[in-house]
Formats: C-alpha cells, sequence, structure tokens
C-alpha cells in the first residue's frame, strides 16, 4: 500500500507516466511507491526486492548518504514462471529521504558472454554481423587495392575494370544483406529526404539506364513532402534495387526517338509517404516531355558498353526479399501490384521517428526526473506558501 | 501576463510529461498538438508565446518543417519562441534546428529543472 501523500502527490505521477519500472524505498528498505510500469512485471518487484538483504542494504546506504562503489545489482527473484534476474540500477542520491530504483531483466546471457571472455575462453558463438564483420575486416584492403588497380587499367581493358566493379557492387550488396537480416539490427533516425535519395539513385543507375534507353520521370517531388528516419544507407539500397530491377525489366524502345518511361511517384498520405514506381512503357520524346518537367533523362551513351548487371533472375533472387526487409524495419512495406502486365511497385515508409527500442531513454528519463524529483517539489512548497 | 506554451509531439506520454512539468510556472496556459500539421494550424489559432516542438513526428510535417513555417509565419516568426525536443545529439541535427529558425534545442532524456529554466528564460522570465 502507498502512502497518501506520496500517491495523491502531482510529482509522483510523472514518475507513473515513465515506461521504465521505478521503486521508491524509504530509509528502512521498504517500498513506498511502485510505479505503473513496476506493477505491470511479472516479476512483482514491489514484493521481491525489499525482502533481499543485499537490496536493503544498498537502500539504507544512498539514505544516509554514504558513498558506495556499486550503485546496481542482480537479484534473483521467484516468478509464477520460475527464477527471473532482475537489473536494480538505484539513483546515487536521496530524493526527499526516499531512495530511487529503476528495475529491469537482466541480460542474462550478455553477462554469460562477458565472464567466458573475460576468463581466456572463446566465445560461445559469434553472431552472423560478427562474422561478416571479420570477413568484411579481412576483404576490404585487398579488394581497395584491386579497385585501385583497375582505375589504371580501365581504358585498356573495359571489360574487366567493368567485371571489378560489379563484383565490388555484388560484395557490398551481400553486406547489407547480411546487415538487415543479421541479429542484432540497427536502424539509424537520419533525417532523409528521399527526392534528393531518389534522384541520387537515378544517377547511379545511369549507365544502365543508358543501355536500355530508359528515362526516368519524377512526379510529385515537392521540396515540402515530409522526411523519413532511418539509415539512409539501407533506403538507398533498397531503392537501387527497386529502380535497378525496374530498369532491367523495362522493355526496350525499337526505334531512335523512343525511350523506355519509368515513373516514380511521391504521394504522402496520412503517416506514410508513399513511392510508386511504375513502368509506363515505350514512350517517344514528346510524350516524355509532356509526363513531367521535372524529367530526369539518362545522359547520352558515350562508349557503348552495357553493363553485366541486367540479369533479372539475379536481381530479384536478393533484391525482393532484401528489399522487403530494409521496409520493414522502417516500419513501412512493399506493394506490388499487376495490372494487366504492367507492374506497379509501391514503397510505402512511415514519417516520424524509427521504430527501435527506446528503453534506454526512458529509464534515463526516469533516473534525470527522480533526481530533479526534490528540487521539483520544493518548487511546489514554495509556489504554494506564496 | 499569461504566457501560452503549445506542446506538440505524437507521444501522449510525453505530452503529459512536459504539461506536468509546466504546471510549476506561474501564469501559463499550456496546448497540446499531435502532430505538426494540427500544431502549425493551433499556433495559426492561438498564437502562442512558446512553442515545445518534437522533430521526428509522424504525418505532413516534422518538427523542423513547423519551426521553419512558424519562423516564416509574419504573425508567429517574431512572436513565438520555439524550442526544439528530440533525441537526435548529433552536432548537424542541432545545426538543422538552427537553419530551420528555432531558438533552443534540447535534448532528451531531458531535466525538467533545465527545461523550466529554458522556458522561463524563452519567455523573458529569467532570474
Amino acid at each position: 500500500m502507498q502512502p497518501a501523500a506520496t500517491a495523491t502527490n502531482p510529482l509522483i505521477t510523472l514518475l507513473d507516466l515513465v515506461d521504465s519500472p521505478l521503486l521508491l524505498f524509504n530509509p528502512e528498505g521498504q517500498v513506498v511507491f511502485t510505479n505503473r510500469a513496476a506493477k505491470r512485471m511479472e516479476a512483482r518487484p514491489g514484493m521481491a526486492l525489499p525482502g533481499d538483504p543485499n537490496v536493503r542494504q544498498l537502500v539504507q546506504q544512498i539514505a544516509q548518504n554514504k558513498s558506495v562503489l556499486r550503485l546496481d545489482m542482480v537479484v534473483e527473484v521467484n516468478t509464477d514462471q520460475g527464477t527471473t534476474e532482475l537489473l536494480c540500477q538505484c539513483i546515487p542520491k536521496p530524493i526527499a529521504g526516499l531512495v530511487a530504483m529503476a528495475v529491469s531483466l537482466a541480460p542474462s546471457s550478455a553477462v554469460v558472454t562477458q565472464t567466458s571472455c573475460a576468463n581466456g575462453a572463446a566465445p560461445e558463438r559469434l553472431s552472423l554481423q560478427q562474422i561478416v564483420g571479420l570477413i568484411a575486416g579481412d576483404l576490404i584492403k585487398p579488394i581497395q587495392a584491386v579497385l585501385e588497380h583497375t582505375q589504371l587499367v580501365s581504358a585498356t581493358h573495359p571489360s574487366f575494370a567493368e567485371a571489378v566493379q560489379t563484383l565490388h557492387q555484388r560484395l557490398e550488396r551481400l553486406g547489407d544483406l547480411v546487415a538487415v537480416f543479421g541479429e542484432d539490427v540497427l536502424i539509424g533516425d537520419e533525417r532523409i529526404l528521399m527526392p534528393d535519395i531518389v534522384r541520387a539513385v537515378c544517377q547511379s543507375l545511369t549507365p544502365l539506364a543508358r543501355a536500355k534507353g530508359v528515362a526516368f520521370i519524377l512526379e510529385g517531388d515537392r521540396e515540402d513532402l515530409p522526411p523519413v528516419y532511418g539509415s539512409r544507407k539501407l533506403i538507398l539500397r533498397a531503392l537501387q534495387e527497386c529502380l535497378g530491377n525496374a530498369v532491367s525489366h523495362a522493355r526496350p524502345p525499337t526505334q531512335a526517338n523512343q525511350s523506355a518511361g519509368i515513373r516514380v511517384g511521391f504521394t504522402s498520405s496520412g503517416h506514410h509517404l508513399i513511392l510508386n514506381v511504375a513502368n509506363l512503357g515505350v514512350l517517344d520524346a514528346q510524350a516524355l516531355t509532356r509526363q513531367s518537367e521535372s524529367i530526369f533523362r539518362a545522359a547520352p551513351m558515350s562508349n557503348g558498353h552495357e553493363t553485366s548487371d541486367t540479369t533479372p533472375a539475379a536481381v530479384m533472387q536478393i533484391g525482393l526479399p532484401l528489399t522487403h526487409r530494409i521496409l520493414e524495419l522502417h516500419g513501412g512495406r512493399l506493394r506490388i501490384e499487376n495490372d494487366n502486365g504492367e507492374v506497379d511497385v509501391m514503397l510505402e515508409l512511415p514519417t516520424g521517428a524509427p521504430l527501435k527500442n527506446t528503453h534506454h531513454l526512458d529509464l534515463l528519463q526516469a533516473q534525470i526526473y527522480a533526481e530533479d524529483l526534490s528540487t521539483l517539489m520544493a518548487r511546489s512548497r514554495s509556489r504554494s506558501t506564496t | 501576463m499569461t504566457a501560452r506554451i503549445l506542446i506538440v509531439d505524437d507521444q501522449p506520454d510525453i505530452r503529459k510529461l512536459l504539461k506536468l512539468t509546466l504546471q510549476h510556472l506561474d501564469d501559463a496556459e499550456v496546448h497540446e498538438a499531435e502532430n505538426g500539421a494540427e500544431g502549425l494550424r493551433m499556433a495559426q489559432d492561438i498564437k502562442p508565446d512558446l512553442m515545445l516542438l518534437d522533430v521526428m513526428m509522424p504525418g505532413a510535417l516534422d518538427g523542423y518543417q513547423v519551426c521553419e513555417k512558424v519562423k516564416k509565419d509574419p504573425e508567429l516568426g517574431a512572436r513565438t519562441k520555439v524550442i526544439l525536443l528530440t533525441a537526435r545529439a548529433q552536432k548537424e541535427d542541432q545545426e538543422q534546428g538552427l537553419k530551420a529558425g528555432s531558438d533552443a534545442y534540447l535534448t532528451k532524456a531531458f531535466s525538467p529543472l533545465k527545461l523550466l529554466d529554458l522556458v522561463d528564460n524563452m519567455l523573458g522570465r529569467g532570474n
């Protein structure tokens, strides 16, 4: 049960809003407040922790303003499902005579790995990402050396240079594939303006588009479109796969004054930004100009060499699941509609904050609030007395 | 004089947390909006003295875009101070905020005391 004074205090309501489980102890080590998140925990920390002698001792030391070496500890508690380990982190100083503690489930597996490494033993198992990281570290230098030498011979051996470049691109793509299918995927919160990134992808696809006689048409690429937040590198990869695939599948024009048109349309709808990639078929030059003023036309052919990256099967085998996964990781989705043989691809990306675990931030916010609690209370008191 | 403060954040819990913190201010009237477009409409309507603006909001406008529009608005530009509130702590993010015309940039997780001091300062009530 919570004392009436604590339960009705509006500042305590603040702690109830925090997503991280929090407890307040009195100097004797008894729990006087449990926030909403802590009450939801199966391990019931408000009931289990006061009974632990180590917790009681730590709380008493903090309440007496004694300096302690460690403010966190792992406590084993019994639940209906068995035994659970809780990580308990205390705020270093008492707040209005009370001791605040943030509680979370202990990352037991991480502790085991750290222990075994510290003992000099080999880690139990490397994650897929770790393995690829090691391979990448091993390969980067020789690949860079090959690329440098390739530049020197590109004029005399263009097909060799192109093959090396393709191999390099494929390795990069494999790296991205592993990055998004690994166990611990990290998505950033970079601010991404999609029209800019689409233009960059169109430019990077210029050699392939030029070889296929394809022109890109951008529609609705207004400056005031909402940005999306996430990993620029991965979004770039998804667009490269998608647009690269559209170019590879475009029907080649039969006449000199024709181009195959690929339209990329931008729409903002509710909380999503939608990119629609559609193959417009073969259009004459006038029709292409009419389609949009913001047309992105591939540069004229200079050396007549076609890139080798045109095998639709090769592109699709990795490209489709990769694009799917990247959009999914950003909270979006890929839709493919087939209307009378014309394929319409929709890439939906949510605007706003990326989907990720904000537990660390919440815990930090809880700690900061707890630290400021006594000063806020004093402000309240002085305001109410004046 | 009563200060009008507008909180714009898509997360209801953060809005509540901010509102409870702002209760410690003297003479303040707090309004809330849950996305950028609504925030901009409300700003044009109530003409706030201060906006607390989340950066990464879903919808047609994110925090930077709202800030830019507020600062370009002939009626709001000069009178409305803007504090951007965000988990994005990189230097370039802060530069982007300044470019959008914000008056201050507060990184989450934030101290309620610092927030109150900053708000007081923005409202010209600093000690």
